[in-house]
């Protein structure tokens, strides 16, 4: 199917774009790569009357390093986050997240800023947002505010971004990245929207955790965190504590139900993916208490 | 509604510089099929899962059914129709699905070779290319005929030539 008719706008700076949000009458859509926009457009799921593209604003995209934190331009794409060797260094777990999202061709136009504003809830980014305590940018005629994750997430497709508002950059805290991270996610074929996905990081001393956070994506209207992984904290960095974990997150999860899975697939679900991330992200916390970096 | 509302764009595809006049809506595929008349690049989902109308815009793989004809503006598009030599001889990549049998009905090829020859180009070549590596990049193509292992086979043989390709020309 074809899209209904809609009008282009193609701002050339960010005043310009929130001035368009501010005056535009109907439903008005910001675009960046449209990865999931224009395929929605393309089913009619969604009928703009106005489309604002971002295209032209480069401030939007780049990758930018501080000394406190990393800081993604919106309109980054997920390729160039997946091939950062910034990001690898820095953020591994956004790198690594990054890599797990639909495919390569997609990766080259989807942005980070287009996924965590739309917050599908088996999405990548949006996890990895609340995992590293990101710092979401918000402009609009109003002004500039700032919104952390845990704040930001409403529900499915719901987020504290308001109509008139442009996300224009992430930034996350370099200190949320201490430690060895992992994500692996489940979904039917090789790219779809996961059916769940689990993200780990933690810090490893003397063979027991010293912190550790797990998130889950696709088991609920918006990104999870695990409050139960708080308690690993002290205990010992082995199978027996990693099985324990994952059946206590099984049980804690309130999964939602749809075509895809059942409430206790779900859960089952859930509770391989820890089994399979926690150990990655402890050996990897055991490498770098190894290497003594950072 | 603006339903005439059309406007004009240049971009150059496959090396020459052309224009069009687009209502806003034209997907670039239906701009590269309907109005330059590249009929190679082919429309399977119109959602972004077949992979079939891939192209390159300014030399890296993208949906286009994924992009509308005045977001490719100012940019540069390789269909299928021009990853040949000017002579007509097959690129590593095409040749090497001819000969390793990679395609049957043909509906998916144009994607899968764009992809593939996207990918020889820009692959950190310091290992040679293994089919799992194959079969990872690829994923984003969809074909309904040749169960992939033949299309895996080929892009593994273009991968060596290719490779030599770049060893050859790239002396930095």
């Amino acid at each position: 199917m074809k899209p209904v008719p809609f009008v282009y706008h193609a701002p050339r700076s960010l005043d310009q774009a929130v001035s368009l949000l501010d005056e535009l009458e109907g439903d008005v859509r910001v675009t960046a790569g449209g990865q999931s926009l224009i395929p929605m457009m393309n089913l009619r799921v969604v009928r703009p009357d106005h489309l604002v593209d971002l295209r032209y604003l480069d401030a939007l995209s780049g990758i930018e390093l501080t000394d406190t934190h990393l800081v993604v331009g919106a309109t980054t794409t997920h390729r160039t986050i997946e091939t950062s060797p910034l990001v690898r260094r820095v953020a591994p777990l956004l790198s690594e997240m990054a890599s797990n999202i639909a495919h390569i061709p997609i990766r080259e136009r989807g942005t980070i800023g287009g996924s965590v504003a739309l917050a599908d809830p088996t999405a990548e980014f949006p996890l990895a947002a609340l995992m590293l305590d990101a710092e979401m940018t918000l402009s609009s005629v109003r002004g500039t505010r700032t919104v952390k994750a845990d704040e930001f997430f409403h529900s499915a497709l719901e987020t504290e971004l308001a109509e008139d508002e442009i996300l224009t950059s992430l930034a996350f805290p370099l200190e949320a990245n201490r430690g060895g991270s992992a994500f692996t996610e489940f979904s039917r074929r090789k790219g779809d929207f996961c059916v769940a996905g689990v993200a780990a990081v933690v810090r490893l001393r003397d063979g027991r955790y010293e912190a550790a956070r797990i998130g889950l994506c696709g088991v609920s209207d918006r990104p999870v965190l695990s409050t139960i992984a708080g308690q690993l904290a002290g205990e010992r960095a082995d199978d027996a504590t990693t099985n324990r974990i994952a059946d206590a997150i099984a049980d804690e999860i309130e999964p939602m139900i749809d075509g895809r899975a059942t409430v206790a697939d779900r859960r089952d679900i859930a509770r391989t993916l820890v089994r399979r991330t926690l150990p990655v992200a402890c050996e990897r916390a055991a490498a770098i208490a190894q290497g003594g970096n950072r | 509604m603006n339903n005439a509302n059309t406007r004009v764009v240049e971009m150059v595809v496959n090396g020459r510089t052309v224009t069009g006049s687009v209502p806003d809506r034209k997907l670039l595929c239906d701009f590269l099929r309907e109005d330059l008349v590249l009929t190679g690049t082919h429309v399977g989902c119109e959602q972004g899962v077949c992979g079939a109308c891939t192209v390159l815009i300014d030399n890296r793989p993208a949906r286009s059914c994924l992009m509308f004809a005045v977001q490719a503006d100012g940019r540069t598009i390789t269909t299928i129709e021009g990853i040949s030599s000017p002579d007509g001889s097959l690129h590593p990549v095409q040749r090497a699905f001819h000969e390793n049998h990679a395609l049957q009905c043909g509906f998916c090829t144009p994607g899968f070779v764009i992809n593939s020859v996207a990918y020889l180009e820009q692959r950190d070549t310091s290992e040679p290319l293994s089919e799992d590596e194959v079969r990872e990049h690829l994923s984003g193509s969809v074909c309904r005929c040749t169960g992939y292992t033949n299309i895996v086979r080929a892009v593994v043989q273009a991968a060596a030539e290719v490779d030599g390709q770049r060893a050859e020309g790239g002396g930095e």
